[in-house]
């Protein structure tokens, strides 16, 4: 191989807590060579992005320190003093962050922020620099770019802010590239064209690219060579395909065991839980098969007809209604005991607030919703609580969906007492053993939210919601905001659940893998409207709409043997507001195949 | 724009007006400026007689109705005590403690915000704690009585700068001023510090939360993976971003600078209109109260709108709008 | 799954496993004792408090009491002793008023005022600001826009105009007072209120069928404390610097209550001849009351910063 670009060799960053040094890297080394381009990939607490923050030496002086060396084109980085990291700083490397929104100062114009770089590093100035920020704009694709350079970042979409920030990275011309994150936040299509993006302005620039992420499809779309992480210590490290093919540290099996992977589940017919791993040998024992769930004789537990829900948005002195968010339009659907219906899209699509209007979190405007019998929009305030009951929630952010001013003891014996199901003194008993079903002790009841880690926040959030014995659970991207590994255990416990006691789950999530890996029928949803429903199979193997299709293709694919170059539109998403006076076009549906119906589109309607 | 302009206007005079009927119904009800006025030794038939002039024979309402109609033509009535009009009165002595505020803004300003952002860049230092320990001391310090030790350790024990009164003043387009005077500086260097001790405190606070919040934020991390200059990202990324939460503290500020130098005032004896408005109050000199009370709302109400205007002129995200 | 990037609390998550199960009340208790700055604010504050409350006990004179003052004994300087012997700690007024009795008296009424207007001020504020997040639309607009209106004029302009047309006297202040103060407290809740609804936690009390009051007051109101209590102790000082100023005014209380204020304005006249001390010490009592509250607030806000919470 070449002369690296950036050699890391036994790095160890510390962080000073309380006086104390305790290091969250420990002796790290890893090479990166010409335009060749490596992933760091690794859980929460692994330590991947304070190794990319000390290669740029961007830790707080005072509270850490680094040590080891860090050769970038032969200069020790960490060696001289950190003046002169402005010169290699967004000159020779650029650096790019996870957080698109916030990237960018909210209140300089982008061309402002694009020509400081061009002035500090290339003496650039005036009318030249302007002329070649036109340029970067233009090479990141972003349309009409003379005029965009006067405007302000809130005028810019999460996916068109990431692209200034690369183009603002990539302004110089660096040898290397460090990509923190870059498409975490970014819907799965957006991801798919900056992914695409990074990838072409790679070989044209002939840079190399130091990746860091937690997403495996990620890792296995993009890098030649793959460093693992684990609590601070480089685990493993080999080529991409290598990793995929025959990890050897238990923990790399461990991770790529929990990652689903789409399309795999072909020829599966129920949902399947993930393998568990022996953490000392690496052992992968095969999950045990799924029972079947779900009652097809009984009539279904969820009726949703025609359900629609608005927003109004109002403006000026009299606070008329100028326009809607057509969060759900006409939306139908049921959902039987003991089967998991999910649904699925990217942001702003409506999933959400569909979740939230069965139970009437937020009022729907219009349709019905059927709970078991019940009907809940007319229903009274008796009526509605005795629905709730049979109806729970579980959020997308177990650190939210806790008060954390109550003990986890109360908070899961609250709703109980509150509707009469125990009297205070059996309270604990029910509690602990709530608990216990989730996985987690009885004596932690004493204890507050903020002494949990995610996943088991997760765990108690369920063991609330199963208190009240529902019949359907809501699972509001339930298990998105949680580590790969500790995703998988609270789905097989999820699972485990519903063999145990015929849970309906209504499963809203973002994540098409993992819908694909638990989901009896999908429903896949678009600019609040349903596009696509029918069993997961269907759906999956033979999608017929084509935002399904193009939903399914942008997913990144956990095994770089499947790695394929795509042509993404570069599309952005669309906005759900209408004016007061529009009209939602009556939607009509073609079935397709056993219980798979498709929306029809307009022009075919009206043939 | 025009919505809020108009939104803004309509808010302004539904301010004016509760406030009349609130502090002239108020007023009404308790006291009689009568028995102030008078000597106790005036006959009742004189008493009959000042009552009369005065129009308070009437009853309330037919007086509120006099004072509107006559308020709408510009006429805020005399003054019981200097039987002038109330409105020339105060217009008279406004410059005078708009002067002495703006020279306390501009002090609180040029002191509080280097101090704040130093204490903001270097939380842990010694001397960023030394300022905070300051801006506790300042931010609890009574006006009136530091403006006593003022005056006794600059003027009568070391005798550097005058106690009292407004010194030389010079006239700019008609309105006399102290500050283009070396005497006149002289004069209002010690009020003016002393009311604005408090805001000096309250603008290091400010500024250096704003600075020290400011940091954490990514935009602060991607500018310095730009490869800026530390100079760069202080004044033109962090300092830009700080300045939108002081600018509507310095517009509600310059509201209470104004209303407070009634304190220094009387300290001072600066001849503003914060002294006239105790006066008046231990009077009960009811034309000269209300409107000074009619003259802040209208000057707050501008102050406010001037704060709008320029917040979102520093702030793209802001869009001014009706209601 | 996103990784925390702030280092701090980055390495923080190892500590998580500790199990203090301390209450947020006792967190916060422990952490303040744990504050030197706070510390000596309390132990100040508490003996303020404490010569305030027995003041009629310790104090060496009545100085109300006219029968107890001699004016030959007026504006004595500090350490002074009287005809029959007494020492005046802090000298004298010139009605010979033992001044640090007078502080003592003074600061009864100080305090008095400060906490009781705070109190009420507190009580409707939060009330009507918890009420406003939560009926929302007009009524909320309606209550917000008097709220700002209100806040928009200066606290001593509003005290100046109701003490204008209510009068002297410990009642009518601590009106004056209540009415300067309840927008804060209305302003801090119904913000607080407002994130706190929008908070998860809320949306699954409420899809647990909880009933709303139970939501309001067990779950939204003790999250919305912490900034309240910031605020209260602040405001706690103002008010008392408040009433301070407008006696020293001349428009507070009444020369016969005896107040702090009033004590600095009856030396003011005798400043230039060199009589300081009748000045100097009850406003120095006054600071020393006011930056010892202050203290306790500033570290109650750096503890109860929501940034700070794991």
């Amino acid at each position: 191989m070449a002369d690296p670009v950036l050699s890391v060799q036994d790095l160890t960053t510390s962080f000073r807590v309380d006086g104390q040094w305790r290091s969250v890297v420990r002796n790290a080394s890893f090479d990166i060579g010409p335009k060749e381009t490596v992933a760091v990939v690794g859980e929460s607490g692994s330590g991947k992005s304070v190794t990319a923050m000390s290669i740029m030496r961007l830790l707080p002086p005072g509270n850490a320190r680094c040590t080891g060396r860090i050769a970038f084109e032969g200069e020790d980085l960490l060696a001289g003093p950190l003046d002169r990291m402005q010169a290699i700083r967004g000159n020779r490397i650029g650096m790019i962050f996870q957080e698109p929104m916030t990237s960018l100062n909210p209140v300089l114009k982008i061309g402002s922020q694009i020509t400081e770089v061009l002035r500090q590093h290339r003496g650039l100035d005036g009318a030249e620099a302007e002329a070649e920020a036109v340029r970067l704009l233009d090479r990141v694709r972003i349309p009409s770019a003379k005029q965009r350079l006067g405007e302000y970042p809130m005028n810019f979409s999460g996916g068109m802010r990431q692209r200034v920030v690369i183009a603002i990275a990539l302004a110089c011309s660096p040898k290397l590239l460090i990509a923190d994150e870059p498409t975490t936040a970014l819907d799965v299509t957006i991801q798919a064209q900056i992914l695409e993006l990074i990838k072409t302005l790679q070989e044209e620039e002939g840079m190399s690219v130091l990746f860091i992420t937690h997403d495996m499809g990620v890792v296995a779309e993009i890098s030649d060579r793959t460093v693992v992480m684990y609590r601070g210590e480089v685990v493993e490290k080999a080529t991409t395909e290598a990793i995929f093919r025959e990890a050897r540290h238990p923990y790399s099996r461990a991770l790529l065991s929990a990652v689903p992977q789409l399309g795999a589940m072909a020829g599966q017919d129920r949902p399947l839980r993930f393998p568990r791993v022996d953490m000392a040998t690496g052992e992968i024992a095969p999950p045990p098969p799924t029972a079947d769930t779900v009652r097809a004789d009984a009539p279904p537990v969820l009726k949703v007809e025609n359900l629609v829900t608005r927003f109004p948005v109002r403006k000026g002195l009299l606070r008329r209604v100028v326009g809607r968010i057509h969060a759900v339009e006409d939306i139908s659907f049921e959902l039987r005991q003991g089967e998991t219906l999910s649904l699925v899209g990217e942001s702003g699509c409506g999933k959400s607030t569909t979740g939230r209007s069965l139970i009437r979190l937020e009022e729907p405007s219009g349709g019905t919703v059927g709970m078991d019998g019940h009907d809940v929009r007319g229903a009274g305030h008796s009526e509605l609580t005795k629905i709730r009951r049979d109806v729970q929630m579980i959020f997308q952010d177990p650190f939210e969906s806790l008060n954390p001013r109550i003990r986890i003891g109360e908070a899961i014996a609250e709703p109980m007492i509150v509707h009469g199901l125990v009297s205070h003194r059996e309270a604990p008993a029910r509690v602990a053993d709530l608990l216990e079903r989730v996985g987690l002790s009885g004596e932690m009841m004493q204890r507050f939210p903020h002494e949990f880690s995610g996943g088991q926040r997760q765990r108690i959030c369920i063991a609330r919601a199963l208190a009240l014995e529902p019949k359907l659970i809501v699972a509001d991207e339930s298990v998105s905001a949680l580590d790969v590994s500790v995703k998988a255990q609270v789905i097989n416990l999820m699972l485990d659940l519903q063999e145990n006691y015929g849970l309906g789950y209504l499963f809203i999530s973002h994540d098409m893998a993992v819908v694909e890996r638990i989901s009896h029928r999908v429903a896949v949803m678009y600019l609040g409207e349903i596009v696509e429903i029918g069993p997961r199979a269907a759906v999956f193997e033979t999608p017929r709409h084509p935002y399904t299709r193009k939903l399914i293709a942008a997913v990144p694919v956990a095994d770089p043997s499947r790695r394929r170059r795509r042509v993404v539109a570069g599309d952005e998403i669309r906005s759900p507001y209408r004016p007061a006076d529009y009209v939602a076009p009556k939607r009509l549906y073609r079935e397709v195949g056993e219980g798979h119906f498709v929306q029809i589109h307009e022009s075919e309607a009206a043939a | 724009m025009s919505g809020y302009l108009f939104s803004r206007l309509l808010q302004t005079l539904v301010t004016l007006f509760v406030m009349s009927v609130l502090v002239f119904g108020g007023l009404h009800m308790v006291g009689n400026p009568v028995d102030v006025l008078l000597s106790p030794t005036a006959t009742p038939a004189e008493r009959l007689e000042v009552i009369r002039s005065f129009g308070l024979d009437q009853p309330v309402w037919v007086q509120y109705g006099i004072f509107l109609r006559n308020a709408l033509s510009g006429d805020l009535g005399n003054s019981f005590v200097y039987n002038q009009p109330a409105l020339h009165l105060i217009l008279q002595r406004m410059p005078a403690t708009l002067e002495l505020a703006a020279a306390a803004l501009v002090m609180a300003l040029a002191l509080g915000l280097p101090l704040g952002i130093y204490a903001g860049l270097r939380p842990n230092g010694g001397l960023a704690k030394a300022i905070m320990a300051f801006s506790i001391l300042g931010f609890s310090l009574p006006t009136f009585w530091i403006g006593l030790v003022m005056i006794m350790v600059f003027a009568v024990q070391l005798g550097w700068l005058p106690s009292s009164g407004r010194g030389d003043t010079v006239d700019v387009f008609g309105v006399p001023l102290s500050l283009f005077t070396l005497d006149g500086l002289a004069h209002i260097a010690l009020p003016a510090f002393n009311l604005a001790l408090f805001k000096i405190s309250l603008v290091i606070r400010i500024t250096r939360a704003g600075v020290l919040e400011t940091l954490q934020l990514d935009f602060v991390r991607f500018a310095r993976a730009k490869g800026l200059p530390e100079a760069r990202i202080v004044l033109v990324h962090v300092l830009k971003n700080t300045l939108i939460p002081l600018i509507t503290v310095i517009g509600l500020e310059l509201g209470s600078l104004i209303a407070f130098a009634v304190v220094t005032e009387t300290i001072f004896a600066w001849p503003g209109m914060g002294k006239l408005i105790i006066d008046s109050i231990a009077v009960l000199d009811r034309p000269v109260i209300l409107a000074y009370l009619m003259i802040t709302v209208v000057m707050f109400s501008v102050i406010n709108l001037a704060v709008d205007i320029l917040y979102s002129i520093v702030d793209p995200r802001v869009r001014l709008e009706g209601n | 799954m996103t990784e925390a990037s702030e280092p701090a609390s980055w390495a923080r998550r190892g500590a998580e496993a500790a199990p203090p199960s301390a209450s947020p009340f006792r967190q916060t208790l422990g952490a303040l004792l744990r504050d030197p700055l706070a510390l000596i604010g309390i132990v100040i504050v508490a003996l303020l408090v404490i010569g305030a409350v027995a003041a009629p006990q310790i104090a060496p004179q009545d100085p109300y009491d006219l029968a107890q003052l001699d004016i030959m004994d007026g504006r004595l300087a500090p350490g002074s002793q009287s005809m029959t012997g007494m020492v005046y700690l802090l000298g004298t007024d010139d009605q010979g008023r033992d001044l640090f009795s007078a502080i003592l008296f003074g600061l009864r009424t100080s305090l008095l005022v400060g906490i009781a207007s705070a109190a009420i001020a507190l009580a409707i504020g939060a009330s009507v600001g918890l009420f406003s997040a939560y009926a929302g639309g007009r009524t909320d607009a309606f209550l917000m826009r008097i709220v700002d209106i209100q806040l928009s004029f200066p606290a001593i302009l509003i005290a100046l105009i109701f003490l204008a047309i209510l009068g002297q006297g410990v009642d009518k202040i601590i009106l004056a007072l209540v009415v300067t103060q309840w927008a804060y407290y209305a302003r801090t809740v119904r913000g607080s209120a407002l994130v706190e609804r929008k908070r998860a936690y809320v949306d699954a009390a409420r899809s647990m069928a909880l009933p709303d009051r139970r939501i309001l007051f067990r779950h939204i109101l003790p999250n919305c404390l912490p900034p309240l209590i910031v605020v209260a102790t602040m405001r706690v000082a103002y008010a008392i610097m408040l009433e301070a100023t407008l006696s020293f005014l001349g428009i507070g209380l009444p020369v016969t209550e005896p107040s702090l204020g009033l004590l600095v304005s009856n030396g003011y006249e005798y400043l230039l001849s060199g009589d300081y001390w009748i000045s100097f010490y009850p406003g120095l009592a006054l600071l020393i009351l006011i930056v010892s509250i202050n203290l306790i607030g500033d570290s109650l806000r750096d503890i109860l910063n929501p940034r700070r919470e794991g």
